[in-house]
């Protein structure tokens, strides 16, 4: 578990570095740039940590299907039933 | 751009949707594919009139005008939102179909890895050099595909089209509905900056629909003439499992064909829904580069696709009941609500004079020195809209 953590920080280390190799060295970015990156790479970051430790394993998905399941259900039952 | 369009259909489609019109419409899923793109053909017209009206924006510039500063970042979110999970959904069932078929042994992970890194440096690279590399692999994927077709030949039944219409046309509308919905060609109204001509965009977009759609009816055709609906439905990849009924003097392997087919159309459609989701993204939170982002989101994407959905059969569950009535949202309602409200609130003059001057034009800025509007990569004056000045 912690050998997972460590491989997901220095990606994310070595991903801002990249970051700061390609983008933030040659035109220094604004902050409205950096901050938004640190936030998504922060947030990815946390994400795969919890993923592959198995702490959150519910798919964002479980909204949307809460949100149009009955009426993908009336449409289904719509076209699907006929006659055989 | 028709190349890019006929790419972006066949990324998904050419592989699952076989399956999908046969369990929905049995043996006439053919009709269905045929009804699902003139469908498709349909909403063009609905962009169009759309971007007509706003020639120099994209639609998250367009739903910021017409709906409002504030309402329309909170549209734009979701607008990304959808190109994101869009994006995840693909590298998600590339992964499915090389674990499943190709190297089961392999982590589905790896493969997220690897087609993630390619699709962030083509990303990374602009929308310019994604079209170049379509049109250079259009003609292999081409030429590919009819030698599928060719194969296959000698193995049609026409019986397996019969009864027609058994069922009713509920059943071929619903498909046709499914099918239709998982085009999402909605995206390509953020690369409309790119446009070198853009008052061709209809013409464009129009070719790409038919030759891509052709393709796709083609396939499904094909599946139900060799396997029948009853094999069809039955396999989550289809055409690639027709793919594997061709032998070709009993050495070659022609389903790498339909595999090499597929995982380049798929590459250019994760890669435009990238793009797609970069640039949202980007004009929504008023940033400069988009390619700030391409880092943070292709390592928060890694993490959305292993956890979307947990195998490939709740996808097929998922996609079309669930993701059918998402995507009909983004690529018919919204556009079809901005339409209106744009006409309600600004009348025949579009976004009103005062706002149209204070939005600042979209790709990149006046001294940007890639900016040239009218390259043309491959030199072509025939009047096709050509992607150019990737949009910084």
């Amino acid at each position: 578990m912690i050998s997972v953590i460590i491989w997901i920080c220095l990606t994310s280390i070595g991903l801002t570095f990249l970051q700061w190799l390609l983008l933030f060295r040659k035109r220094r970015g604004t902050i409205s740039e950096r901050v938004v990156f640190g936030v998504i790479m922060v947030a990815a970051t946390a994400l795969n940590i919890m993923l592959l430790n198995d702490w959150m394993t519910t798919s964002p998905l479980i909204v949307l299907r809460a949100i149009f399941g009955p009426a993908s259900q009336m449409l289904q039952h719509w076209g699907l039933v006929g006659k055989e | 751009m028709s190349i890019l369009v006929f790419h972006f259909m066949l990324g998904t489609s050419i592989l699952i949707a076989p399956s999908n019109m046969a369990f929905v419409a049995k043996q006439d899923g053919w009709l269905a594919s045929i009804l699902g793109i003139a469908l498709m053909m349909v909403t063009v017209f609905l962009y169009d009139s759309l971007m007509n009206r706003y020639p120099k924006k994209t639609l998250i510039e367009i739903i910021e005008i017409v709906l409002g500063k504030w309402i329309g970042k909170v549209i734009g979110l979701v607008m990304f939102g959808y190109l994101f999970l869009l994006t995840s959904f693909l590298v998600r069932v590339a992964g499915s179909f090389i674990t499943t078929q190709v190297m089961p042994e392999t982590p589905i992970e790896v493969v997220h890895i690897v087609l993630a890194i390619i699709v962030m440096i083509a990303v990374g690279y602009g929308i310019e050099t994604i079209a170049r590399a379509a049109e250079l692999l259009f003609m292999p994927v081409l030429f590919l595909f009819v030698l599928l077709v060719i194969f296959l030949m000698p193995d049609i039944h026409f019986d397996n089209l019969l009864p027609i219409m058994e069922r009713g046309p509920k059943p071929i509308a619903l498909a046709a509905f499914n099918l239709f919905t998982i085009q999402e060609v909605l995206v390509f109204l953020m690369l409309y900056t790119n446009l070198s001509k853009p008052n061709k965009f209809r013409r464009t977009m129009l070719a790409g629909v038919t030759i891509g759609g052709g393709a796709i009816i083609l396939t499904v055709t094909l599946c139900i003439l060799v396997l029948g609906s009853d094999l069809t439905e039955r396999n989550i990849f289809a055409s690639y499992s027709l793919a594997k009924k061709i032998s070709v003097a009993k050495f070659l392997r022609v389903d790498a064909f339909m595999a090499i087919i597929w995982l380049i159309a798929l590459f250019f459609k994760t890669a435009i829904s990238f793009y797609g989701a970069a640039v949202a993204l980007k004009q929504t939170l008023s940033l400069h580069r988009y390619k700030v982002l391409i880092l943070p989101l292709g390592f928060l994407m890694l993490w959305l696709s292993i956890i979307v959905y947990s195998s490939i059969v709740e996808f097929l569950n998922f996609t079309p009941a669930i993701w059918s009535l998402y995507s009909v949202c983004h690529v018919v309602l919204l556009p079809i609500l901005l339409i209106v409200i744009d006409r309600i609130r600004f009348g025949n003059t579009p976004g009103g004079k005062a706002k149209l001057q204070s939005v600042p034009p979209s790709g990149g800025t006046a001294a940007d020195p890639n900016r040239n509007a009218n390259a043309s990569p491959n030199g072509n004056g025939s009047g096709s809209a050509v992607i150019s000045a990737p949009n910084e």
